[in-house]
């Protein structure tokens, strides 16, 4: 459940800018990166990224926890792109139908450091960003304030679903269910008694929150105050033309082959 | 928005992120079989085409972003077509008496194109760019989204068909659940 929420309260660079700077800023990295094939270059911004993560004064374990999916689709990836792609020379290994070759292998780390880069990305901004500064930020850039709140109450019931499951998982482990033991079969069918109380809190809790939102007048002041806004600094606006720039810079030159990076 | 639909959408993206986050490993690359369908699958069924879209999208990505953020991209994408395809296909039928034939359908309409989204994701989009080179075939980014391929029609299917039964069962304790649909 701890993985949900994995925001670390410091004071760090980061945390302080602002949150719609973090989401343009991952955004934008997300897309260059498809256009980066050079090793160098990826490699070069992997390292910063990495500078970036640990500016951020996150400890090693939530660090390592938030990754391994990563490195598992990436070593998986490793492996099984040899098979179909088997351009270029030197083969480095001769294995009947597997047959690696250098510049395959090159491209398949090429991407494996891709998606490293974008799970930085991203991870930076969940590890600076408190979940309400984060839907006030998609708020500010466009998102409708009705979604906003919505996703909002997503945040705060995830938590509660997750804690839910855990118990009525426990619960029916009391009645003899085993829910994670079995084959594939018998695991997914064993969750169905579990699936069902869980369902049926989430409609109850609809219900609930619905009644709660009408009787608080929900909606009939179209117009919006808010205790706590958030505002960008002179240095936010800086770093967002410059982040911007950079960015479309990087696609335009790429796009029109300008530069080969 | 009506009250109403605010809860509709804040509770249901919060149950299809629990469900996702919750599962157990089988898939070689993503790591994890996980129940979210389920909740897409139920919310289409039950609610309709937007919120199953929505609810989707934004549940799903939000575990993507915290455990798989390069992901993210093709789950916004393909939850949200599968939401959104299946809950239209039971507005479609949604006077017919065959309720499970029409759910089953609209899943395997909606969990088709979840893994049509994501193979092409893993096999074109992730490698963009990187065969500018004339002798490399279109075909050799695919082998990432062929290991993939047969576990995620398992997750669509195994969702779908409990899906399917959980909203019999749950249409027959809470008959209020109609109320829900617009």
């Amino acid at each position: 459940m701890a993985l949900v929420d994995i925001y670390v309260p410091k004071k760090s660079p980061l945390h302080g800018v602002d949150p719609r700077v973090k989401i343009i800023s991952a955004v934008l990295l997300t897309v260059v990166c498809f256009f980066i094939t050079d090793l160098v270059v990826l490699l070069s911004l992997l390292l910063y990224m990495q500078i970036l993560v640990w500016s951020t004064g996150v400890n090693l374990k939530t660090y390592s926890s938030s990754f391994w999916l990563v490195a598992r689709f990436s070593i998986i990836l490793m492996i099984v792109w040899p098979f179909f792609d088997q351009v270029g020379q030197p083969i480095l290994l001769d294995l009947w139908i597997y047959k690696p070759t250098l510049p395959a292998v090159l491209r398949a780390l090429a991407i494996a450091m891709r998606i490293f880069i974008i799970a930085s990305g991203w991870l930076i901004l969940l590890l600076t960003t408190r979940h309400g500064q984060l839907v006030r930020g998609f708020v500010k850039l466009g998102l409708p304030y009705d979604f906003g709140i919505s996703l909002s109450i997503a945040l705060r019931y995830l938590p509660n679903f997750l804690g839910t499951i855990d118990q009525i998982k426990e619960a029916q482990a009391s009645r003899g269910l085993e829910s994670s033991r079995g084959n594939f079969v018998k695991r997914a069918r064993n969750m169905i008694p579990v699936l069902i109380p869980t369902f049926a809190i989430a409609f109850r809790a609809i219900e609930g929150l619905s009644e709660a939102l009408h009787s608080r007048g929900y909606g009939a002041n179209p117009a919006r105050t808010y205790y706590r806004d958030i505002n960008m600094t002179v240095y936010d606006s800086i770093a967002v033309a410059l982040i911007v720039s950079v960015a479309a810079l990087a696609v335009v030159s790429k796009v029109l082959g300008i530069a080969d990076f | 928005m009506s009250p109403k639909k605010v809860a509709v959408f804040g509770i249901g993206t919060a149950l299809v992120a629990a469900l996702t986050y919750i599962g157990f490993p089988i898939t070689p690359t993503r790591g994890y079989f996980n129940f979210g369908e389920v909740a897409i699958f139920f919310i289409a069924f039950t609610v309709g085409w937007r919120e199953a879209a929505i609810c989707g999208a934004v549940g799903a990505t939000i575990i993507d972003l915290i455990l798989a953020p390069f992901f993210a991209p093709a789950t916004l994408v393909a939850k949200a077509l599968e939401g959104a395809v299946a809950g239209m296909m039971i507005i479609m039928f949604i006077e017919s008496k065959r309720k499970t034939a029409v759910r089953t359908a609209a899943f395997a309409a909606g969990g088709s194109l979840m893994i049509a989204t994501y193979f092409i994701y893993e096999w074109i989009i992730l490698p963009l760019n990187l065969f500018s080179d004339p002798n490399i075939s279109f075909y050799s980014g695919i082998g990432p989204a062929i290991a993939e391929f047969p576990f995620n029609i398992l997750q669509a299917v195994a969702c779908g068909v409990i899906a399917v039964m959980l909203t019999k069962g749950i249409e027959r304790a809470y008959p209020r659940i109609a109320d829900l649909r617009d």
